[in-house]
């Protein structure tokens, strides 16, 4: 029993793996994010530093260093190509004897992380032309290393439930957009969502959204999380990575029932 | 012996805003061994009793068995191998060995049995050249024999190919036809082929199970199916000059004639009606100095199919 548990981990891990080698195997789907990355990060960096400079608790180098960590997350976040990849391979991988959902989730896992590394370089260089010292840098990407497996669980899973309900009801790649502004805003990937005023504060801290973006960064930046421990955190994220699971084995079902392979 | 494929009373009803019936309580078993080819014009519901038995769809009723085992089920699924010519198996940005490494796993092949099996079908299929190329670096017919590796890398003792030559030249498609022929000699597996290229359905398998509009049309061997039209001939006359009136003879049964604006006539008859030698003779007397060349010829499987699924009955 114990030797197939291993063979089913040891498989999911070459899955996983498979998937990251891909993704660095074609990092010309990535140019896009690559190129406008540094782009945004110098952008919004000025925008902050016009506008709220002087009532954050964030210095400038700080907020650097929480954008260009939200930056990576988002643009790596929910991707149509992923979601494609996963609708695309159902027929098949329905005929093999592997759950669907595990190759898949797998595979999006491995092939987010590898697109979120080969931002890594990048963000050392912007670190030190906004004038971050080499240790510090390393220091914080040594930080958000740490935290890259278990964001990078939740935004695929969220890939995933895209997929599933792609699969069910087959127009959700209209929703991938607006759902990504919900996150982008919600999250406070611009703009740390202590800037934001009290009340609205409150209330973006209980979503979802805030957790995968804002806690993170700001537990890089400042140490800790921001207005919870460490425990609370967890419990949050535990509870949204059993929701997902369990909608997205719902959807699953659902989908494999109204499946209907369209021709040939 | 089981029966490496049985179905049993299979019926499936696509519910939408009309329902529609694509397979009707359809009865068929593949013996071990077999070569078996599954053929129906477009939507004549071949492709969803592939899919049931894939285990990509359900059935509304009825069962369908692979192995003994349940369509869909774990065990029937480890024992299938698939082939599609119209979707990748592969992995476009990876090389054909890790490929065919990860669809091992896929299949619970692993270890030394895995390296094992990728150099056989290396050396069987000659792939091992591009072992290190990447797939979407193969030309199609290179690719098509990675495709037919992958599928049989867990040597499944049931292979469902459906259009394996689509798209490939005639030198590829003559290749993997005989690839795909020694590879079944060598594991005695069982062949399900669909196909619109009726060459493939010729050379590779021996029986054929005819599906139009939800119901088995014919289920026998593909010669005798010939064979009841072998009788058929068909007669194409060149004249050197238009508009000259077809032969016709009340005393002699015509099946089909047709006149083409290029001088042609074409007789289609009955050789237990007609005596051939009879009829030729005719055309001469008829047609005298007028008559260009003349020719004698079998008609074609593809039209025998025609035929059948024109007039639904067998």
């Amino acid at each position: 029993m114990s030797c197939f548990r291993q063979n089913i981990v040891s498989f999911y891990r070459n899955i996983a793996w498979f998937g990251f080698c891909e993704q660095l195997g074609s990092i010309a789907s990535a140019m896009t994010g690559l190129m406008i990355f540094p782009f945004f990060v110098f952008l919004m960096g000025a925008l902050w530093k016009g506008f709220n400079q002087t009532i954050s608790t964030f210095s400038f180098n700080e907020v650097i260093v929480y954008i260009t960590i939200n930056e990576m997350l988002f643009i790596t976040f929910i991707r149509n190509s992923l979601i494609g990849k996963s609708t695309g391979n159902f027929t098949l991988l329905l005929a093999r004897p592997r759950s669907w959902i595990g190759i898949n989730f797998a595979n999006v896992f491995g092939k987010t992380i590898g697109n979120r590394l080969i931002y890594i370089p990048i963000i050392i260089v912007l670190f030190l032309l906004y004038g971050i010292s080499l240790e510090k840098s390393l220091c914080y990407i040594f930080k958000i290393l740490l935290f890259l497996p278990l964001v990078t669980v939740i935004s695929s899973l969220y890939n995933l439930f895209l997929a599933v309900s792609q699969l069910r009801w087959h127009q959700v790649e209209y929703v991938v957009l607006p759902l990504s502004k919900i996150f982008l805003v919600f999250g406070g990937v611009f703009v740390p969502l202590i800037d934001y005023a009290e009340n609205y504060r409150k209330i973006l801290l209980y979503l979802p959204p805030s957790d995968l973006f804002f806690q993170p960064a700001h537990y890089i930046i400042k140490g800790s999380f921001y207005g919870m421990s460490t425990l609370e955190w967890c419990i949050k994220i535990a509870i949204q990575i059993l929701v997902l699971i369990f909608f997205i084995i719902k959807f699953f079902n659902s989908s494999k029932k109204h499946y209907q392979s369209y021709g040939g | 012996m089981k029966h490496a494929i049985s179905v049993k009373n299979l019926s499936k009803i696509y519910n939408g805003k009309e329902s529609k019936c694509a397979v009707n309580n359809i009865c068929f078993n593949v013996n071990q061994g077999e070569l078996v080819a599954f053929l129906g014009p477009n939507g004549a519901g071949k492709s969803t009793t592939i899919k049931i038995l894939c285990g990509i769809l359900s059935a509304s009723s009825g069962e369908a068995n692979i192995l003994g085992f349940k369509a869909g089920s774990f065990d029937a699924k480890k024992n299938l191998g698939l082939i599609f010519g119209t979707r990748s198996q592969l992995f476009l940005h990876m090389t054909v060995e890790q490929s065919l490494n990860i669809i091992a796993e896929i299949y619970f092949v692993s270890g030394k049995e895995k390296l094992k099996r990728i150099d056989e079908l290396g050396s069987l299929f000659q792939i091992k050249p591009f072992f290190k190329q990447r797939v979407r670096s193969l030309s199609l017919g290179e690719r098509m024999r990675c495709e037919i590796a992958s599928a049989l890398i867990h040597k499944p003792k049931v292979l469902l190919a459906d259009e394996p030559t689509i798209g490939l030249d005639i030198a590829s498609k003559i290749r993997l036809r005989t690839l795909i022929k020694e590879w079944q000699q060598h594991e005695k597996a069982t062949l399900i082929l669909t196909s619109h290229d009726l060459s493939d359905v010729e050379i590779l398998c021996n029986r054929c199970i005819l599906i139009n509009k939800g119901n088995i049309v014919y289920d026998g061997l593909l010669a005798k199916l010939k064979q009841n039209f072998s009788n058929i001939k068909r007669i194409s006359v060149t004249l050197s000059q238009e508009g000259i009136l077809p032969y016709s003879n009340s005393h002699q049964k015509i099946i089909r004639k047709d006149t083409s604006k290029y001088c042609t006539h074409i007789y289609e008859i009955d050789k237990n009606d007609v005596l051939l030698a009879d009829f030729i003779s005719h055309l001469f007397s008829y047609y005298k100095e007028l008559l260009h060349d003349i020719k004698i010829e079998e008609i074609t499987l593809d039209e025998v199919l025609y035929e059948l699924f024109q007039t639904k009955h067998c």
